[in-house]
């Protein structure tokens, strides 16, 4: 029973490990941001989804994942930007956070990528607009800059 | 019913265990309620199940975490706590497992118990340490204790072996009395563990005070000590050393007060007895109610043999009470009447014959079919393994190992390889989600082939007939899989007479209870969640409803009370309602402890009947004043609502002062199945409740009025209706918004009936009724969410959700 334990903490450790400081990119509009890789569970298209009447604005509906019901945030209305048709790049990115499993549309994944601790600055003290309040930190690779998410926020937070 | 336990108690030793462990550097408020929760449960369980030596050591657990909530102590040593609960827990468990494998939950508790006081008493002493070593110790010595008894019975067991051989042991009667330490408390649970131990040891054990279980009985022992006669086959000094090994002994007395021929005079009011007992017919598990009848009558009476013997085997022993009764015979210096009172317990009973017979060899049996009617044996004398107590020296030896034989009986004759475990396995529900899920891929991949554009225009005589067998095959399985998941409410609704029975005779009320619709059959996963609401609402109902006799005679009520459990199907939904004759809800004493425990948010008088009752619902409410062994802690309702939550069910009271309660639990269709009429609107397809479904017409604009609030109607068949087009109820787009280009649904709800207007239907199949997750608030008008055979979701039609509240 502890040799169970030890063995599973350590296979947390290892899994830490391994995704820690890795991120996956994707687009909203012009914009790249980030989520830590051990929330993401997978990047799906094409699924159907279905709208469920009376729901916050932001939420596209619910689509069905093998058998599971997951209901999906359409990121631009989050970030109260204009809709946009999907197209063939739109992809539905799904997050495990909490007990919650969410499918989260976003234009365009790019990659995942290391951001070392040492990059990752804090947000402007600043709040001016809706959207960056759901900014936790800014990452710099190289010259570039992403916007890293702040989950709780995001997905929790009316 | 025993598995049901074994299952049960499991589940809630895993829930308890997580708890405990997480609270190891402190408990949450949540957790000290979860935990006491649990412990209450498990009291109530094995009390029911009568294995007492759990219930105990659950309900000194209980009460420990009864204090913790009420009292909310500072400076709790949480990881003592933790290890007393686990302690607790691992006694449970050794005993369920016990229980399991068809042996006798025999552990004693009682060190355990001892323990888990002193550790409360510390605690509100203000967490004094000074008792703190002591109770530390105690484990330890009551580690050695057992070993030390475990060691003696080993000891005792093999002398009762030699004995036959030793032509010289004979059973000698003794007289003694012990006294116990000052301060010690609980002399009676003491002279009880204390004659427990002597079990197997010594026999005709007879004591004063005679009802160890009744708590005067300590005051008594104090005062006078704890008197006791019993016959052994040990020498004197092997006696007193297993005496005086008893834990707080202070002093004691042990005398041998004649030898085995005087023992007629001695205990000359020691009578045999042979009863016959027989069930009500269908009342199932017959071995198991009489094994509880064996159980009943342990310590109180020797039981010389019964028949069938190996109770435990089912399908034999089953069969056998059904035609022949259960027989029993057994030695007892009880009254006939107090025996009979005894025997006549047992739930289901039919008949009892008791009556007294000279010797335990005037029972004469044949080995098949032992007709006790007529007395008369068409086979020879089967010879009772146990003798009379009036034998000679030599044959009293041997008496001493059948004896022992005898008493071990139930645990020794269950056949290993005959757990009661047998017939079931139980299987974790997300195995039968997962399994019902591949199912509806089944489903899909099957229609995928079959239909394949590929094989359009092919002459395929024997592939379509292949196919057609494939689909029956699939179909088969389907139903296999759900029906896997449905149970009906029986065993559940059974359980309750046991605790109604036991409720009347502990508070001298009368009570009957009528089941109702127990065939209706409930999700597994929703059975699990359902049991325990309804037994507290009965308990509820049979403590605070029902009045005692003389009070209900003078109100001219019939002395019985009665409390009527129904389940029904209504519109997807099963009503699960428990209606008493009682005395009502007392409305000012509620809204009154409600005020004191400062959960009023406005003035009492705006309070509606409804609002007021929902307060018993709350944690820790009671408005009884004081605390019974059924009620008055305030955990009970409390459990009914945490327990309907999570299935996300509710529950109603209806009340009239005088008359009586309805609690009426509706439960919805979460994860059931249902018949669902498939519906096109917008550009989702939605699944209506075929049971809520009345008929479906078409309708032109013209046939609409409207009242002065612009609520649209419609005559239908002579009949005004209510109309709510869906698109505008759900503020959806949709391309159909003349009525003469959809279709009108009716739906009934209850018996409210409301005409729905939709784009189009589509078909009707059964669905799985999945719930919505979590994250998207509840949706009025929306029960649940449903996967579609092409894969696509449909949402489904909480048709109550159209009428106003």
């Amino acid at each position: 029973m502890a040799a169970d334990t030890d063995h599973l903490t350590q296979a947390n450790q290892s899994i830490e490990e391994i995704t820690k400081d890795q991120y996956l990119t994707f687009f909203i509009e012009d914009e790249e941001y980030a989520i830590g890789i051990a929330y993401i569970k997978e990047i799906v298209n094409n699924l159907t989804i279905t709208q469920v009447p009376q729901t916050l604005s932001y939420v596209a509906g619910i689509v069905s994942l093998r058998g599971d019901i997951i209901p999906v945030i359409n990121v631009r209305c989050r970030f109260m930007k204009a809709d946009k048709e999907f197209d063939e790049q739109t992809c539905i990115v799904v997050v495990e956070y909490q007990e919650y499993q969410l499918g989260l549309i976003v234009d365009k994944v790019k990659e995942v990528m290391f951001i070392e601790e040492g990059n990752i600055f804090p947000p402007p003290n600043a709040k001016l607009s809706h959207v960056n309040q759901f900014i936790k930190n800014i990452g710099k690779i190289g010259d570039s800059v992403k916007l890293l998410l702040d989950l709780d926020r995001f997905l929790l937070q009316d | 019913m025993l598995d049901m336990f074994i299952y049960e108690m499991s589940q809630l030793l895993d829930q308890l265990e997580q708890h405990v462990v997480q609270g190891d550097s402190g408990f949450s408020m949540d957790a000290i309620n979860e935990i006491f929760r649990i412990m209450h449960t498990i009291k109530g369980s094995s009390a029911m199940m009568m294995f007492n030596n759990i219930s105990t050591v659950a309900h000194s657990i209980e009460d420990l975490f009864f204090y913790l909530r009420e009292e909310n102590p500072s400076g709790v040593d949480y990881g003592r706590l933790a290890d007393h609960v686990l302690e607790g827990m691992d006694f449970i468990k050794a005993e369920i497992s016990k229980i399991e494998s068809g042996a006798q939950p025999d552990g004693d508790g009682e060190p355990l118990i001892k323990i888990i006081k002193n550790f409360l008493a510390e605690l509100k002493g203000g967490g004094a340490p000074a008792p703190a070593p002591k109770a530390e110790t105690k484990p330890k010595k009551a580690g050695k204790e057992s070993a030390k008894s475990a060691n003696k019975a080993e000891k005792s067991a093999a002398k009762a072996k030699e004995a036959p051989r030793g032509a010289g042991a004979a059973e000698t009667v003794y007289e003694g009395i012990i006294w116990f330490n000052d301060g010690c408390e609980m002399e009676n649970v003491r002279a009880y563990a204390f004659v427990n131990n002597l079990e197997g040891k010594a026999a005709n054990i007879t004591h004063v005070p005679e009802n160890l279980l009744d708590e005067a009985a300590a005051e008594v022992i104090h005062e006078n000590g704890f008197w006791f006669q019993l016959t052994s086959g040990l020498p004197y000094d092997d006696l007193c050393k297993i005496i005086s090994s008893t834990i707080y002994l202070k002093s004691m007395q042990l005398d041998a007060v004649g030898g085995d021929t005087s023992k007629a005079e001695v205990s000359p009011e020691v009578k045999i007895y042979k009863a016959v007992l027989t069930f009500d017919e269908g009342s199932e598990m017959e071995n198991i109610r009489a094994y509880n009848v064996l159980h009943s009558v342990e310590g109180r009476v020797r039981v010389l043999k019964h028949l069938p013997e190996d109770i435990l085997d089912e399908e034999v022993a089953v069969d056998h009470i059904r035609a022949n009764g259960f027989l029993l015979v057994l030695s007892t210096d009880m009254k006939y009447d107090a025996l009979y009172n005894i025997l006549q317990e047992p739930v289901y009973l039919k008949t009892l014959t008791l009556e007294e017979v000279q010797s335990a060899e005037d029972v004469k049996v044949t080995p098949l079919e032992p007709d006790e009617n007529d007395g008369l044996p068409a086979a020879p004398v089967v010879s009772v393994s146990k003798k009379k107590p009036e034998t000679a020296d030599a044959s009293a030896a041997p008496e001493e190992k059948a004896e022992a034989a005898v008493s071990s009986a139930p645990a020794a004759a269950a056949d290993p390889k005959r757990s009661p475990t047998q017939h079931m396995i139980s299987v974790n529900v997300s195995k039968l989600d997962l399994l019902l899920n591949l199912m509806g891929e089944l489903v899909i991949a099957e229609a995928m082939v079959t239909q394949n554009p590929e094989l359009e225009g092919l002459e395929l005589e024997s592939f379509v007939k292949e196919a057609r067998q494939l689909h029956k095959i699939i179909n088969d399985i389907q139903d296999t899989v759900m029906s896997m998941r449905m149970v009906p409410l029986q065993a559940t609704f059974f359980k309750m007479h046991r605790i109604v029975r036991d409720m009347c005779r502990q508070l001298e009320k009368e009570v009957d209870l009528v089941i109702v619709g127990e065939d209706t059959e409930v999700d597994k996963n929703i059975i699990e969640h359902i049991s325990d609401p309804i037994m507290h609402i009965i308990r509820n109902s049979v403590d605070h409803g029902i009045e005692m006799p003389d009070e209900r005679s003078k109100t001219g009520k019939p002395e019985k009370g009665r409390v009527i459990l129904e389940a029904k199907n209504t519109g997807g939904d099963v009503l699960i309602i428990v209606r008493d004759d009682g005395a009502g809800l007392n409305k000012d004493k509620i809204l009154r402890k409600a005020q004191n425990n400062g959960l009023l948010r406005k003035d009492p008088s705006e309070y509606s009947d409804k609002e007021i009752y929902q307060f018993i619902f709350l944690p820790g409410f009671s408005t009884n004043e004081q605390v019974t062994s059924f009620s008055g802690r305030g955990v009970g309702m409390d459990v009914v609502s945490t327990n309907l939550e999570v299935v996300g069910g509710t529950v109603l009271v209806e009340s009239t002062p005088g008359e009586g309660s309805t609690f009426t639990m509706k439960i919805p269709l979460t994860l059931a199945i249902i018949e669902g009429m498939t519906v096109k609107m917008g550009g989702a397809k939605y699944t209506i409740p075929i049971i809520s479904m009345k008929k479906s017409f078409n309708a032109k604009e013209t046939d609409i009025f409207r009242d002065p609030n612009g609520n649209e109607m419609i005559m239908e068949r002579g009949e005004v209706y209510n109309v709510v087009r869906l698109f505008e109820f759900f503020g959806v787009d949709s391309q159909i918004r003349k009525i003469e280009d959809g279709i009108m649904i009716m739906l009934e709800n209850g018996e409210q009936t409301v005409c729905l207007f939709v784009d189009e239907l589509i078909g009707e199949q059964q669905v799985v009724v999945k719930p919505m997750p979590k994250y998207i608030k509840k949706v009025r008008g929306i029960s649940g969410c449903t996967i579609l055979g092409n894969g696509d979701i449909s949402l489904i039609i909480d048709v109550g959700g159209f009428f106003d509240k």
